[in-house]
């Protein structure tokens, strides 16, 4: 029996176990590797650090009491149980490649002599010498900036240039990633450090900082310690820096996610699978139920091909996952000294999710065999079919084509038909959308509050005119740009923004946080989520997460040092932030510290347009802001966000990388579906070839229903993506500072291209499978009599 | 569909068709060289014992199969050279089909099985108001008015049946094909079918049926003798316009004399 059922149904439905087969491949192949190479990086992770003696945190410090500052914390602070400590030397925007400054390039110089953390070269081997004239670069900063193995780089600084030879990507724990953390570590031979640093600008001490790479149980306490140094800039905590490989998990995160959508397909196709074969089967199972087969027997019988398709695709899966998983983890072992302690296991453990997960769903859906009657076998007799009551659409009184009626009729007669497909459809959909939703609004100037201050350009100085900028007066800087633009003809505002630590006692624990103030900047430009932005130096705002953090409200006061002392200021707003992930505070536009021995640190102005300009119009003030001035980069707030996010492409290309997978779903699907409708209606197609439907007809009626499921799916999904971009994004946004997120939607986007294609994809497959059709002849009338 | 004016008219010439089937590389020849006409207002039974190429004979005359060789004209017309489009569009326009099985669309109500090919055929240029009358006039016509808002299995055989026959004739065709129409049906439903059948070929429909019974053929016009995949012989029986008792038995009796005559 066991025997004659499985090979009846191997022989009949080959597409449909094909297909099924193929998704439990797939899903185990993404869960095997995706879980085996999460295991391996998260894992490493903390290996590598271990082994770069990276320590607990780093702590940063600056000016002129730097030095006697780390030995007074190694040497006096209890709660450091060791520490390694760098002196770099910090220089930005000084590197170039064929006359090409790079990007990201904010460089600490040091010598190889001098390094605390250890560095790794390709082959996992701890570099320890660097030749002269040569240097050894972060893998990201290499990636970023297109340089090879063997390219020469050159450092310049006040017109004195040091040429290198790149040795190659180095492993650097700390710096690893050249987008997320602002420096990157240049490992040097000591003659060329000292070559380097012999130019009279570093003279001035301001260029020179430490490293301190600190062991210790209590973080809190060495940071309590250090608020007394006056040269302490900063203290970040390993387990915050891991953040920086992030995007090597990524691949991880997004490979279990599609399994988890593949196993939702599965599940869809299995259910769909089952019932058919059951529904076609029924007087079978009566038969068995007459002669006195216990359901569960009978259920055995009928989840045993499933077991057997999910034991044959999670062993094909897990074969294959393995390889996956060492190419994914060596894209990861790039940039980290990984090792993969957990050998084959996770793929094992993965395949066999897979396998007992579907036979489980499988034996699930079987569960209808308990309704079926021996009387089931008697009762439906006519042609092998089961009929329930007809939901369906009466023939209308208006000229609608016979094909659209039909279609229409048949969705409408068995919805739960086509909730397997519509569902499917609108997760492929979804998933898309909601990218694009993200990449757009990563796009858009939407965040640009979030990044800096609102506004419509951002114009980038050059390093000589930010030095500049420290002599002058940057309120008066801005105004006088302004003047000079209105009356160019450009109707705007110019401001900008200045960024540095400041010591603060919240609740009665001090400590250093992000601290930004606007010059310039007119009334309302700063947005506030609550409150208002700070008036006098009495008041102040603060970040969203570190208002929540504290569980500070408007109203609320806490200290601030301007450089003479702490100063009670009250909270007058909260505001969303990406600087320091929400930790920051913002000033009122005239704070005390202002001419005093601090000078301002601004590198853009912002220009925020008086008049709402049509594209063209700001396009062409772009180019003239370009043309007539002098700056580094003139870009518009969309773009800056962009670039500086540094996420909205990688999204893009995850998007276009899903956007194929659900492609090939829906065509899995479709083919899947359309080839089983086909065999459960032979008999209806050869009727209606027979009465004198052409073959043209019965093609459109069968892709027409499917694309109308396809468009409701798309639509549904085009009008569920608005909610649940918000509802599943907001929490990744609220880890980086920002919590309420103004999405900006692509809506050509959103309701035509990506739908365009999902349909477009659907009506290709199922036209194609319905050409199957053709093979019933009106003739097959005999054949099945 | 004009009684009179079809009246003397050839609907279907058959000349010299042939059937040959190649089935593993052996050659089957279910036809051969069968010729016959059948004019308008004709009830035409083909019989002959199983295997004797009957069904074989109604698919190719109506175009649903193609003829090996020979020439099958329908009303003039030669439609074994016709491509299958044009093919469809006479069957949907010209002829009705009534099988053994009643098949129909299962998602739809017997109602709106009955007007689908009206729907699909441009052939009447009436509005959806009127193709709705007139299959509501061919349901009550036929005694099955009160099941045409039921699904298709919610009525018995014989109201099926006698839906397939109101189906076939929704286009007002020139010639319907009726493939065993009482072989799935007790001999209740099939008296019930029989006597619709009569009825609209007595009202002028042209009819070709198959069937292997003696009492459904008596009630034909003529009978082909079909054995071997000729036609062995032809017996005319004249309308049958009388359902009294003694008429159809003496008309089952002289068949059947006959049919033993053939070697049947």
């Amino acid at each position: 029996m066991l025997f004659r059922i499985l090979s009846k149904d191997l022989k009949r439905r080959k597409t449909m176990n094909v297909i099924l087969l193929l998704f439990v491949l797939i899903a185990s192949l993404f869960t095997g590797s995706g879980i085996s190479n999460m295991l391996s990086v998260a894992g490493g992770l903390d290996h590598f650090y271990e082994i770069a003696g990276a320590g607990d945190m780093i702590m940063i410090f600056s000016g002129k009491s730097a030095e006697s500052d780390t030995k007074k914390l190694v040497n006096k602070c209890a709660a450091v149980k060791s520490a390694g400590v760098e002196k770099v030397y910090l220089y930005s925007n000084c590197v170039e490649n064929n006359g090409v400054e790079l990007k990201s390039s904010s460089p600490a110089f040091i010598s190889i002599n001098d390094t605390a953390e250890k560095i790794f070269n390709e082959n996992n081997e701890m570099i320890t010498s660097v030749d002269e004239g040569h240097i050894y670069l972060n893998k990201s900063f290499m990636d970023i900036n297109d340089i090879k193995t063997g390219d020469t780089i050159t450092i310049k600084i006040d017109k004195r240039k040091t040429d290198l030879i790149v040795d190659g990507p180095m492993k650097d724990a700390v710096f690893g990633n050249a987008n997320m953390i602002g420096n990157s570590r240049f490992i040097l031979n000591q003659r060329d450090f000292d070559e380097i640093i012999s130019n009279p600008v570093f003279n001035s001490g301001n260029y020179a900082g430490y490293f301190v790479y600190v062991a210790t149980d209590d973080i809190q306490g060495v940071k309590d310690f250090a608020r007394d140094l006056d040269s302490y800039e900063q203290a970040l905590d390993m387990a915050t820096l891991k953040i920086i490989y992030i995007m090597d998990l990524l691949a991880s995160i997004i490979m279990l996610i599609i399994s988890i959508a593949l196993i939702i397909v599965s599940f869809v196709i299995l259910r769909f699978s089952v019932n058919f074969t059951l529904d076609e089967e029924f007087r079978e199972i009566g038969v068995l139920k007459a002669i006195g087969l216990p359901n569960y027997e009978i259920r055995y019988l009928h989840t045993i091909k499933y077991m057997g398709i999910a034991a044959i695709g999670s062993i094909i899966g897990t074969v294959f996952s393995i390889p996956v998983g060492k190419l994914l983890l060596s894209s990861s072992a790039a940039s980290m000294v990984l090792e993969s302690t957990a050998g084959v296991l996770p793929n094992i453990a993965g395949g066999l999710f897979i396998a007992i997960v579907i036979t489980a769903y499988a034996w699930h859906c079987t569960g209808k065999i308990k309704k079926f009657t021996p009387l089931d076998a008697i009762r439906y007799s006519q042609g092998g079919e089961r009929f329930s009551g007809n939901k369906g659409l009466r023939i209308p009184n208006s000229k609608i084509k016979t094909a659209l009626y039909m279609s229409l009729n048949d969705i409408l007669s068995s919805p739960k038909r086509y909730i397997s497909i519509l569902i499917t459809f609108c997760l492929c959909t979804l998933i898309i959308l909601i990218l694009d939703n993200v990449a757009t609004t990563l796009k858009s100037d939407t965040l640009m509050d979030a990044m800096m201050i609102d506004g419509d350009v951002v114009c980038e100085l050059y390093p000589e005119d930010m030095e500049d900028m420290r002599r002058y007066d940057v309120s008066n800087l801005c105004q006088r740009f302004e003047d000079k633009l209105n009356a160019d003809g450009i109707p705007c505002d110019v401001y900008t923004e200045d960024m540095l630590m400041l010591n603060y006692e919240i609740n009665g624990v001090e400590d250093n946080y992000l601290t930004t103030t606007g010059y310039n900047v007119p009334e309302n430009t700063q947005k506030f989520t609550e409150g208002r932005e700070p008036s006098d130096p009495s008041e102040i705002a603060l970040g969203a997460k570190l208002a929540a953090n504290n569980d500070l409200t408007i109203g609320d006061t806490l200290k601030v040092d301007y450089g003479h002392g702490m100063k009670e200021v009250t909270v007058t707003g909260i505001y969303q932030s990406f600087n320091n992930m929400g930790e920051s505070a913002r000033l009122c536009q005239d704070p005390p510290f202002r001419g005093g021995d601090r000078y301002p640190m601004v590198g853009y102005y912002i220009i925020g347009y008086r008049d709402d300009p049509n594209k063209k119009t700001a396009e062409e003030r772009c180019r003239f802001l370009e043309e007539n001035y002098n700056f580094k980069s003139v870009q518009t707030a969309a773009t800056f966000v962009s670039v500086n996010m540094g996420v909205a492409e990688p999204i893009d290309a995850i998007k276009i990388l899903l956007l194929g997978i659900s492609l090939i779903v829906v065509l899995l699907i479709s083919i899947l579906m359309e080839r089983t409708f086909i065999s459960g209606e032979t008999n209806q197609i050869a009727l209606l070839k027979a009465i004198g439907f052409k073959p043209g007809d019965v093609v459109t009626w069968q892709v027409l229903r499917f694309s109308l499921v396809a468009i409701i799916a798309v639509l549904l999904a085009g009008a569920l993506s608005v909610p649940l971009t918000g509802t599943l994004m907001n929490p990744v946004f609220s880890m980086t500072g920002i919590s309420q997120v103004d999405y900006t939607y692509n809506i050509l986007n959103i309701t035509a291209v990506f739908p365009g294609i999902i349909i477009a994809m659907t009506v290709i497959s199922v036209f194609i499978t319905s050409l199957y059709t053709n093979k019933i002849k009106s003739s097959d009338m005999a054949n099945l009599e | 569909m004009d009684n009179t004016a079809m009246a003397a008219e050839n609907v279907i010439e058959v000349r010299d068709l042939c059937k040959t089937y190649i089935t593993n590389k052996r050659q089957l020849n279910v036809l051969r060289n069968v010729s016959f006409t059948i004019t308008s207002g004709e009830m035409v039974a083909v019989m002959g014992p199983s295997g004797s190429g009957k069904s074989t004979l109604l698919y190719s005359v109506s175009g649903m199969d193609k003829a090996t060789a020979g020439e099958v004209f329908f009303c003039g017309q030669d439609i074994t050279k016709l491509p299958d489009n044009k093919m469809a569009e006479i069957r949907l326009d010209e002829m009705g089909f009534i099988f053994q099985q009643m098949y129909m669309m299962k998602n739809l109500t017997v109602f709106d099985n009955v007007i689908l090919p009206a729907m699909q055929s441009k052939k009447l240029h009436e509005s959806r108001k009127e193709t709705k009358a007139r299959g509501e006039e061919l349901m009550r016509k036929f005694g099955i008015i009160d099941t045409a808002d039921n699904d298709i299995n919610e009525v018995s055989g014989g109201q099926l049946q006698r839906a397939c026959i109101a189906r076939s004739m929704i286009n007002k065709p020139r010639i319907i094909f009726a493939d065993e129409p009482t072989g799935a049906l007790n001999r209740s439903s099939s008296d019930e079918v029989m006597k619709e059948m009569v009825r609209i070929n007595n009202e002028g429909a042209t009819i070709m049926l198959v069937t292997h019974d003696a009492k459904v053929a008596a009630k034909c016009t003529r009978v082909l003798f079909i054995v071997d995949g000729n036609i062995k012989g032809e017996y005319e029986l004249g309308k049958f316009d009388d359902t009294d008792e003694s008429v159809i038995k003496s008309r089952e009796r002289h068949l059947n004399e006959w049919l033993m005559e053939m070697g049947w």
